[in-house]
């Protein structure tokens, strides 16, 4: 055994997530204080990914740091919490951080303080004979584990320094998975639903000061919100019909251009008339857009033909408007990632089953961690229902009513970008007639068809559909029917009825709907968000914002028109590894990458982190080689999810992949 | 240079077809382009390998891509007299026998609009039904109509041209519709 330096200080550290820190924690360091075991006492708190989200209640990690600082402080105990491994290098192993504070701090003596259940694994820790020949290692008892053997054993062996075993100390029964599954938390707000409004809610909220925890059942944009056009409106469709919804959305594309750059190709558009077309409707729209305040020209058809190549060359008139192009996955993620820089928790698979009530009172709600698989218990005085297309069932389980009308709407995405501008037709609003362009496609759309709500979990593309979008589409770009067709997808317009309303459909207003569920139905604490579109989310947030300080006393102006948002999911720029996604030149590095650090655990989720089964063989040639690395494979599901995609173009280039598919998948069991 | 046989498509089955008529005895000529997908279905199959093998016993292989042909009419049928390809122009292939072996839609044997299914070097005659609506599924795992699309043949495997055989044109593999294929 080692002289134990008996002229240096000892400081005594106990490490740990303190997810979060309980009675079990301060009873040790009470213990060591009260028995002035140690010079100093301190907590060092382990930063986590931030990306490991869902895993405890605190998923920010400074936000734990905090926690732990204020819970220190209350009780009056000298002891000091300590960051220094937050900007320790990964991987960090306990024998790396007490090096690092060996040289940082070579006047002192360091002792690591252990739970007897952490002292029988202690041989399988990083360079654990390095630790024990080191440091002195403290153990204090835990429910049901008897350390005295292994403390026994260690300290048998040659070159161990000493393990000392608090047999007396006070033990605690309880540990932090035990308060996680148990604890209420209490917040400023809670989002349901992770779509672009419940996250732009949720940046908002953070930016004001309020805490804010947005849960959401599924991944982020797995509603309409990763299932739409893209179309960053100009307000000109809505001129006509809805000079309310063109007026929000002029000053909201003004605005998204200046905070959210990346996310946009400020392409603008045409509005164009065909032959079969009324060409007066062509003078009375561009009124109606100028009086809504969009920049409305009418150009020769000629210069429609030069700007615009792929324009229908029969064209008899064409109106200039600032429409443009908007990445819906960067958008939302820009505003998750900015709200969690700005102390907003996302929890992604968690549920909401259940609304807690008193009285007629909201006061929280009941969330399934579909990933931990435990019912958690989140409070706040206010709930913000984002659900979208599913807001009615949320309102429900307060007791209150609204009434949805979800519309499916299809859409086509071209194999290359066949138009440079927006395309529209220059007539009282229908099917198909819109191309939007998409970074290197075209999307063509949208079908509007009313469903009931029992169809939206089946609601998918069908051909008929796809044949009525080709037919009408290529009347504004004929180059369509020559183009591939990569695939084609559905999505499901929350369209709301306002109070009084029966009608829906596109006689509905595109504008949005904000109840306060206190003056609407006596059900004070919950307020519904829902319709509008997409781009006019950083309004409805703002408003709905506005609602939520008046209701908290707290006045705070909304910034949202002004600060920028961040770039969008910062990717490592090179990733090494074999190939996996040739198409679109996914790595392995990358994948691993996006399974630790962004928590994709199927296919699907991988999906939409890294562009695996994005590319042109859609998925059939990776898929396979991608499902070997994850932890949950579900290559049936995702084969058939991009089924649903290809089957109702199955003609042409699609026909290829739908033949390979079925060779490769239908000849394995799967 | 002639041959007896020439086989157009150079995949697993005119391969298969190539390698079993040389070794008795026939001189083929296989014009192919591009890769078989076969090894999607079958990782063990190397198309170099085998396109050794024919080789080794003598047969010719052309990287080249056929265009369409010429036909005669007589009373029983018709008679492919010779074919086109790409780099060689007016200079005409011809051989007392063809082989069509240019696989399904995934290799371009096959082709197919919104409308119509098609076999696009000559025209023959193809078995599908309806338009694209009724050529799949949405269950993926269920049958797929469109799997069993191809040429037509009479009893002997002779191809179909409006109606009447093509006494000098088999066809094989995948090209051809499950309801003929042998
Ligand atoms: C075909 C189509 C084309 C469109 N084109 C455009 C366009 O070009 N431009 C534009 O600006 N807008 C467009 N829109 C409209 C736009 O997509 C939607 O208005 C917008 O995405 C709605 O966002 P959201 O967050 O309100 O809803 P969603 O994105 O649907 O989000 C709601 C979320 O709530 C979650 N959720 C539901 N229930 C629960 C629960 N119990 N617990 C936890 N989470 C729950 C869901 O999983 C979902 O992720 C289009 C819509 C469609 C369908």
């Amino acid at each position: 055994m080692l002289k134990p330096d008996a002229a240096k200080p000892k400081a005594a550290l106990l490490f740990g997530s303190f997810n979060p820190l309980h009675e079990g924690h301060l009873a040790i360091l009470r213990y060591l204080a009260e028995h002035r075991l140690a010079d100093e006492l301190r907590l060092v708190v382990s930063p986590q990914s931030p990306f490991k989200q869902g895993q405890g209640l605190l998923d920010n990690a400074h936000e734990r740091l905090d926690a732990a600082r204020a819970a220190v402080a209350q009780t009056g105990l000298p002891v000091i919490v300590s960051d220094v491994e937050f900007d320790l290098p990964e991987p960090r192993y306990t024998i790396d951080t007490l090096r690092h504070l060996q040289r940082t701090e070579p006047d002192k003596e360091f002792v690591l303080v252990m739970g007897g259940d952490n002292i029988t694994a202690l041989d399988s820790w990083h360079l654990a004979d390095e630790l024990l020949r080191d440091f002195e290692i403290w153990v204090y008892p835990r429910p049901g584990t008897d350390a005295q053997p292994y403390v026994d054993a260690f300290n048998a062996r040659p070159c161990v320094k000493g393990v000392k075993y608090f047999k007396d100390a006070p033990q605690n029964n309880i540990s932090s998975t035990e308060i996680r599954a148990r604890k209420v938390l209490t917040y400023d707000v809670i989002i349901i639903g992770g779509g672009i409004t419940g996250v732009g809610v949720a940046r908002d909220c953070a930016l004001r000061g309020l805490k804010a925890v947005l849960v959401e059942r599924d991944d982020l944009t797995v509603g309409a919100s990763g299932r739409n056009h893209g179309l960053l409106h100009s307000g000109a469709r809505y001129a006509m019909g809805d000079p309310e919804s063109a007026r929000e959305c002029i000053a909201e594309n003004r605005i998204l251009k200046q905070i959210a750059p990346h996310c946009i190709d400020a392409c603008d558009g045409l509005f164009v008339t065909l032959p079969e077309d009324d060409l007066g409707y062509q003078q009375r729209f561009i009124d109606a857009c100028l009086a809504a305040g969009i920049d409305a020209a009418a150009i020769d058809p000629a210069e429609a033909r030069r700007i615009e190549p792929s324009v229908n060359p029969d064209l008899v008139g064409a109106v200039l408007v600032p429409d443009a192009s908007v990445d819906p996955f960067r958008l939302v993620f820009a505003n998750a990632l900015d709200a969690a820089a700005r102390g907003a928790e996302i929890l992604s698979y968690h549920e909401v089953r259940g609304l807690r009530r008193d009285g007629r009172r909201v006061t929280g709600i009941d969330v399934w961690d579909v990933r931990g698989k435990q019912e958690k218990h989140l409070e706040a005085p206010v709930i913000v229902n984002a659900a979208g297309t599913w807001a009615g069932q949320v309102a429900a389980m307060a007791g209150a009513r609204i009434t949805m009308y979800p519309d499916k709407g299809t859409l086509l995405v071209f194999g290359t970008r066949i138009n440079q501008l927006v395309l529209n037709r220059c007539r009282p609003s229908s099917d198909a007639d819109i191309l939007v362009p998409s970074d290197v496609t075209t999307i063509l759309g949208t079908t509007s068809q009313r469903l009931e709500p029992k169809e939206i979990p089946g609601a998918r593309p069908t051909p008929e559909e796809v044949d009525l979008l080709l037919a009408e589409g290529s009347k504004l770009a004929p180059a369509l029917l020559q183009t591939r067709i990569l695939r084609a997808y559905s999505g499901i317009r929350p369209l709301i009825a306002l109070d009084g309303a029966e009608e829906g459909g596109r006689h509905i207003s595109r504008s949005f709907v904000l109840f306060d569920h206190e003056s609407r139905d006596d059900v004070p604490g919950l307020v519904t968000i829902a319709g509008g579109k997409m781009m006019t989310y950083r309004l409805m947030a703002e408003r709905t914002v506005d609602l939520i300080c008046r209701k908290l006393g707290r006045e705070v102006v909304c910034t949202t028109a002004e600060v920028p948002l961040p770039e969008a999911i910062a990717r490592p720029e090179r990733f090494g590894g074999r190939v996996i996604c040739e198409c679109e030149n996914v790595r392995e590095d990358e994948i691993r990458y996006a399974i630790d650090q962004l928590g994709a655990r199927t296919l699907l989720d991988l999906r939409r982190r890294t562009r695996v089964g994005m590319g042109s063989c859609q998925g059939q040639l990776c898929a396979l080689r991608a499902a070997q690395m994850l932890p949950e494979p579900d290559v049936r599901g995702f084969i058939n999810e991009r089924w649903k995609g290809i089957y109702p173009v199955a003609w042409g280039e699609a026909m290829r992949e739908a033949q390979l598919a079925q060779w490769m998948y239908k000849e394995q069991n799967l | 240079m002639t041959f007896d046989t020439l086989i157009i498509g150079g995949g697993h089955s005119g391969l298969q077809q190539g390698i079993a008529l040389q070794k008795q005895g026939r001189s083929c000529l296989i014009v192919s382009t591009g890769e078989s997908p076969r090894r999607f279905r079958d990782p063990e199959w190397s198309q170099e390998v085998e396109r050794h093998r024919f080789e080794d016993l003598g047969g010719f292989w052309l990287e080249d891509r056929v265009l369409g042909g010429e036909f005669s009419g007589t009373n029983e049928g018709e008679i492919l007299n010779r074919i086109f390809t790409e780099s060689r122009g007016e200079k005409a292939l011809d051989a007392e026998q063809f082989i069509l072996a240019t696989g399904s839609f995934y290799s371009g044997g096959l082709m197919a609009d919104p409308e119509h299914v098609w076999e696009p070097l000559f025209g023959l005659d193809v078995f599908f039904e309806g338009g694209h609506k009724d050529w799949v599924r949405p269950d993926f795992f269920a049958p797929q109509p469109f799997m069993s699309f191809g040429v037509l043949t009479d009893a002997e495997g002779r191809v179909l041209r409006a109606g009447r055989p093509v006494l000098n044109l088999l066809a094989y593999g995948s090209v051809v519709s499950s309801r003929c294929a042998r």
